[in-house]
């Protein structure tokens, strides 16, 4: 009934051509670039839908804007933006969704200054985006200091998936990025 | 050889019952949010709630167009397209040490929806210069933004702690008994605007 040999010899040696076999097979997909990152898709216009498991935002523009904004200077993307979530979900459980960038030179800008406001009260500092609410809303980051974002001409705003877990210190559940881009919108900038 | 054969597909079953077993078993372990989830105390709107470490007594609901708190700003705050205010008056008393309620304060409808009350204003009872003294009544707002078609069966759900660390703290789930034949009856009757006064003492 054994598949295995026997002796104790035949066995390492059985083991030891598994392993060359497998590792031979990896290293053939390594050298035809099997295990690289697939690429992030390609920068679309404003206006498409992008739907992950939290919200679907649909990023109208047409320009990003880079203002003074609260004693700081912001880059502001307008959208359209529903929660997906049958609870209110909290603004900074969203940082790590968000990958804006400037282009060019690939400056990032800092996830977790994200802030929304909606377009009919922007008076008011959003918390919580509630339950399947519709909302059409002012995304903006802290833009970095210097004169990355006076020269940039292009904002690239990477939207990942999302996935309800725990955190790695803090055992508790909430929304994180699960680091697959699912759009990039590309939005020429205007100085504000 | 049949019976060493069937020997081993017996253990072969067997393991597979007890790795699902385990599966199952796996599947049953708290998470740790429910771990530290508030302790939660039942009641309904105009009768005290009793959450041990605060009392809650809902008085009464009031459905608006839009809210105002001079606290906070000169405006009224209108409510979006399809949405109506929801403004939950209530005395919070805290039984023995100073505590503050917790955010989100949540007002849950029957069909599994829960929205956040408004943090944008100074006034409501969960703003955050808001405390709690131990055996001091104070009376206030609780305002929600919510679509009108979700108005059913409302409740509200309210966290206290004494810092802003909420695990295992106290909360109160009221009932406002308000089904969606009298939610119906408000929303025809709403205010223009409600003006959310700061907390008093009662």
């Amino acid at each position: 009934m054994d598949i295995l040999p026997q002796g104790p010899v035949a066995r390492v040696l059985a083991m030891g051509g598994f392993v060359g076999v497998a590792g031979a097979l990896v290293l053939t997909l390594w050298q035809v670039g099997g295990l690289e990152k697939a690429p992030p898709p390609a920068p679309v216009p404003p206006g498409t839908e992008v739907r992950n498991e939290l919200f679907a935002l649909t990023v109208t523009g047409p320009r990003a804007v880079v203002a003074d904004d609260d004693f700081e200077t912001r880059v502001q993307v307008s959208g359209e933006l529903t929660s997906l979530s049958k609870e209110p979900v909290r603004v900074s459980d969203l940082n790590s969704v968000f990958a804006p960038k400037l282009a060019p030179g690939d400056a990032a800008l800092t996830t977790s200054s994200l802030r929304i406001r909606f377009d009919r009260s922007p008076e008011r500092f959003v918390t919580y985006l509630q339950p399947e609410v519709t909302e059409r809303v002012t995304l903006s980051w802290a833009a970095p200091e210097g004169a990355a974002a006076a020269e940039a001409e292009e904002v690239l705003l990477a939207v990942t998936g999302a996935a309800y877990e725990p955190g790695f210190t803090d055992q508790r559940l909430s929304w994180w990025t699960d680091n697959e881009v699912l759009q990039v919108v590309g939005l020429p900038i205007e100085q504000g | 050889m049949t019976r060493d054969f069937r020997r081993r597909v017996g253990v072969f079953a067997l393991s597979v019952v007890l790795l699902v077993l385990i599966g199952l078993a796996h599947q049953t372990y708290p998470t740790r949010n429910e771990l530290t989830a508030p302790i939660s105390h039942r009641g309904d709107a105009g009768a005290p709630v009793d959450a041990r470490r605060f009392a809650i007594e809902v008085d009464r609901v009031e459905l608006a167009r839009a809210v105002n708190d001079p606290e906070s700003s000169p405006d009224s705050a209108e409510a979006g397209p399809g949405l109506v205010w929801v403004v939950v008056w209530a005395t919070v008393t805290a039984t023995e040490e100073p505590l503050r309620i917790g955010n989100p304060v949540l007002l849950e409808t029957a069909d599994g929806y829960s929205f956040a009350g408004d943090t944008t204003m100074d006034s409501p009872l969960n703003g955050f210069s808001v405390v709690q003294e131990p055996g001091l009544g104070r009376y206030g707002a609780f305002a929600f933004e919510v679509p009108r078609e979700r108005l059913s069966d409302l409740s509200l759900r309210v966290t206290a702690s004494g810092d802003l660390d909420t695990r295992l703290s106290a909360q109160a789930v009221v009932d406002l008994g308000l089904d969606a034949a009298r939610l119906e009856e408000m929303l025809d009757t709403a205010a223009d605007s409600v003006e959310i006064a700061p907390p008093e003492y009662r």
